[in-house]
């Protein structure tokens, strides 16, 4: 799950646009605008975003992790998906699932645009 | 909750996560707490207030740190648990601290703030089933030594004694999370070593407080070994979180998270101090009045000036989570965090070491008020967050042209208008 940090970006989601409904791509650039406030990096550069997919039914199915079980976080960063994504068209709810499985890795799941600003070592 | 899938937020617009209805009260119960330890503080500080209970007025210290923010935590880790038993951990902190307060007789209130401490091992040992990790073993041994403390407690030492173990409940609880955000920043095995060594000399010196026992320290008596030990843990985490922190890049940052990341460096800089006060002094008595020695900046330095910084960083993130309403950042936030800081100094260098009870009085109250501050001001901004928002700004906008962003939600007003189109090239 290596996070080169470009996925989607730029590219034209034409069956969304044909559609009127946002396809996958769109939905995880969208997410670019959720920011975790202590760090002020996306969550999509973070890694913890994992999925995302628009049902039949317009609701949008967000698959993602936190850092970890034990993380306050949550609650904070599904609010922040709802509010991104509720004014959306095409988009008639918000699913926001938290797994656990794969647990995040930032060696592999942090874009390097995220470690760079972080000032990555190993 | 599944091991495996967490906590589920199915949301159908315009509802968002639900947050249990005990919450509200658990956190009232908390400022109720709060209250109450600020007014036995003024007390403590020689002021001529009532003293509030015979009760109250010895339980400043246990009241402060496994009352209140023993639930905050304990709610915390709740929520973020996200099963229904996890909340017994807050419940039982909020009743046993309320109990405190109250004067509850017989020993009611250490007892349920006790069991507290065991629901919170309880809901860490979960989470360490769930991910197995250093951090989460770290986050487990605070709350052991919770239990430890009001183990103590109970068993009638007298708070002198125990005090370390306050200390490692809440040093344990911070660094632990430290420890885990700093992954951001690399993974590499020697950083990991350096902590766990830092952590386990602190640890020994909690274990080796243990052999001065249960009664008061004398005036004059020999300097227990273990807290000097404990002095060195101190500044040895410190020293890890100066070097390996997070917050050492988000200080680079805007808005929130610029805060929080200042929030967090200047609470670093207090535990250091206070470790140096612990490894050098080793004092750990109490006069009951006035003391111009170490033991009011041995305390107040980790207490406030690290401890309450933390809280002062994390509120913007930690409310909104456990509360579920925004606490939207205004650069206001840092007057009172810039209070707490100068109003201590003020306090332990005026007071405890220059010797004014003037300075030391002063230092104290307006310790209080920037704590009354803070809150009052978190509170009108949480109260009146029907308002879109702030959101928080990224350290630096990347480069945009995402489909959709018409259609996506209101900008930062922080981030000009062509914010988006000006991004940074990769």
């Amino acid at each position: 799950m290596k996070n080169t940090g470009d996925a989607g970006r730029g590219r034209l989601d034409l069956p969304s646009l044909l559609g009127g409904q946002p396809g996958p791509d769109t939905l995880r650039d969208l997410l670019r605008d959720v920011i975790d406030p202590e760090i002020g990096i996306n969550i999509v550069d973070l890694g913890l975003l994992y999925d995302t997919r628009l049902a039949s039914d317009g609701t949008a199915a967000i698959r993602m992790t936190l850092t970890t079980p034990g993380c306050p976080l949550g609650g904070y960063l599904t609010d922040a998906i709802h509010d991104t994504l509720q004014d959306v068209p095409g988009v008639t709810g918000v699913d926001v699932q938290i797994v656990w499985d794969p647990p995040w890795n930032p060696d592999e799941m942090m874009s390097d645009w995220a470690k760079d600003l972080l000032g990555w070592t190993r | 909750m599944d091991p495996v899938n967490g906590p589920r937020a199915a949301l159908a617009a315009p509802g968002r996560r639900r947050r249990p209805p005990w919450v509200p009260p658990l956190i009232a119960a908390a400022v109720v707490m709060l209250f109450a330890g600020l007014w036995e503080g003024l007390f403590y500080l020689g002021l001529p207030v009532p003293a509030g209970g015979a009760t109250l007025s010895q339980d400043h210290g246990e009241l402060m740190v496994l009352g209140f923010l023993g639930t905050l935590i304990a709610l915390e880790r709740a929520v973020a648990l996200g099963s229904t038993w996890g909340y017994l951990a807050p419940v039982a902190a909020g009743a046993g601290g309320i109990a405190i307060v109250i004067g509850a007789p017989g020993k009611v209130g250490e007892a349920l703030i006790g069991c507290g401490g065991v629901m919170l091992v309880a809901i860490f040992a979960a989470i360490v089933r769930i991910q197995p990790s250093l951090h989460n073993v770290v986050l487990t041994s605070a709350a052991v030594c919770w239990v430890v403390a009001a183990g103590l407690w109970l068993a009638g030492w007298d708070i002198s004694r125990f005090l370390p173990w306050l200390v490692g409940f809440l040093v344990l609880t911070i660094t632990g999370e430290r420890l885990e955000l700093s992954r951001m920043t690399g993974t590499s095995r020697r950083r990991r070593m350096l902590f766990a060594a830092a952590a386990g000399l602190f640890a020994a010196g909690l274990l080796a407080s243990l052999a001065a026992g249960p009664a008061p320290a004398t005036p004059g008596g020999p300097v227990p070994a273990g807290v000097r030990v404990t002095g060195a843990g101190l500044i040895a985490l410190a020293l890890w979180l100066a070097r390996y922190d997070v917050a050492r890049r988000t200080i680079r940052g805007h808005g929130v998270t610029r805060y929080m990341a200042a929030a967090l460096l200047t609470g670093y800089a207090w535990l250091a101090v206070a470790g140096g006060l612990w490894a050098g002094v080793g004092k750990m008595a109490d006069s009951g009045a006035y003391d111009p020695g170490a033991y009011d900046a041995e305390l107040h330095a980790i207490f406030l000036g690290f401890v309450m910084s933390m809280i002062f960083a994390h509120a913007p993130v930690i409310v909104p989570s456990v509360l579920g309403r925004p606490l939207p950042f205004r650069g206001y936030l840092y007057v009172p965090l810039a209070l707490l800081h100068v109003s201590l100094i003020l306090r332990l260098a005026g007071g405890d070491w220059a010797g004014s009870t003037v300075a030391w009085q002063w230092g104290g109250s307006l310790n209080e008020i920037a704590v009354l501050l803070f809150l009052a001001m978190a509170a009108a901004l949480v109260i009146t967050s029907g308002r879109p928002a702030r959101r928080p700004r990224q350290t630096r906008r990347r480069a945009a042209g995402a489909p959709g962003n018409a259609a996506g939600p209101a900008q930062d007003p922080d981030v000009p208008a062509d914010g988006h189109a000006q991004g940074l090239p990769r």
